[in-house]
């Protein structure tokens, strides 16, 4: 009779946990879950590598060329980085970027208000 | 309100480097990333001839650029407080680049590395304070951008010593660069105030901001020498 108590007992409690366990799993929680998951901005994400997001809107978005960005700073000697003026590969001559960053409707970095 | 700038005197500037090198020890920049840099050019022609000393730091825009592009993108490391100084939150930073890619006065730098100011001799200045004893400012980390700052560990002491109008006057409220110059060549104080020192200097001598084409505001003003770049 005791056996057959405690296997009764067992049987409950092995029966309510696999339906919690089930609760758990259940397709709303599983989407709730979803719901929260943000995307964490990164050095990854936006950065100024060639194969990052930088390159992507100005090189594929608005075809720019690499020249229009690079090497044309040699006037441009009014600038901190030693390693950029006085005309080494890399300079990004800013008068170029003014062409479109104080235009309507685009990201006002230069003048932004 | 105070608005904090600093004025910067190209016809009294030998050159010697002294503001560059009080800069390095205060804030302990590191050799790849420097805060402040000279930068010299020649003007005129021969026979009349001229050398431009233009000492470049960060600007403290009144509508920061680096900012801008930062906000932008969602990383919001960079903020103005209310004196107008431009600080970036190393915490926050991504090491995007993005900020040092805008600025027209090339001011931010990606550290890279973070090195001994005089590698193999004595640590200089800050480098003597442990990591977690020193300002936010000078807990350099790798991959993040960082820049001048006016000295911000100075600027919050006047302000929690109550001693704001001491700014620019007293050795302990003043950044160090404007305190070392042996020819008086650079100011630093309240612009707000018409009655301060900097405030008149600038108007005496028509002092001007550096490439006011990008319409960013700097809040560092330049007595230009004759034929000097703008």
């Amino acid at each position: 009779m005791k056996k057959l108590l405690i296997l009764t007992l067992l049987g409950f409690s092995l029966a309510a946990g696999s339906a919690l366990a089930a609760d758990a799993t259940s397709p709303k929680a599983t989407t709730s879950a979803k719901a929260v998951k943000v995307v964490k901005v990164t050095a990854k994400t936006i950065t100024m590598a060639e194969k990052g997001r930088y390159h992507a809107v100005h090189q594929n978005k608005e075809k720019l060329d690499c020249s229009d960005c690079h090497g044309g700073g040699a006037e441009d000697i009014l600038f901190l980085r030693t390693g950029e003026f006085q005309g080494n590969e890399g300079p990004v001559d800013r008068k170029e970027c003014l062409d479109c960053h104080q235009a309507p409707k685009k990201p006002t970095w230069y003048g932004a208000k | 309100m105070t608005k904090l700038v600093r004025l910067i005197d190209q016809k009294r500037c030998m050159g010697c480097r002294a503001c560059v090198a009080a800069c390095a020890t205060e804030n302990y920049f590191t050799p790849d990333a420097p805060w402040n840099v000279m930068v010299e050019y020649e003007v005129g022609t021969y026979p009349k001839v001229k050398k431009v000393f233009n000492t470049m730091n960060c600007m403290h825009c009144e509508h920061p650029s680096c900012k801008a592009a930062c906000d932008s993108i969602g990383v919001k490391a960079i903020s103005k407080n209310a004196f107008g100084m431009v600080i970036i939150d190393y915490d926050k930073c991504i090491g995007c680049g993005y900020c040092a890619a805008v600025c027209p006065y090339g001011v931010p730098q990606l550290n890279a590395t973070i090195a001994q100011l005089s590698p193999g001799k004595e640590k200089l200045g800050s480098e003597n304070i442990g990591y977690a004893d020193r300002h936010p400012t000078h807990r350099k980390k790798s991959n993040v951008a960082e820049k001048c700052t006016f000295c911000a560990h100075k600027i919050e002491q006047a302000v929690a010593d109550g001693k704001v109008d001491r700014i620019g006057k007293d050795q302990a409220y003043t950044p160090a660069c404007d305190l070392v110059c042996p020819v008086q060549a650079r100011m630093f104080g309240d612009l707000d105030d018409p009655d301060s020192d900097i405030s008149k200097r600038i108007k005496a001598t028509g002092a001007k901001q550096l490439k006011t084409k990008f319409g960013t505001g700097p809040q560092v003003y330049y007595v230009l020498e004759e034929g000097a770049k703008s």
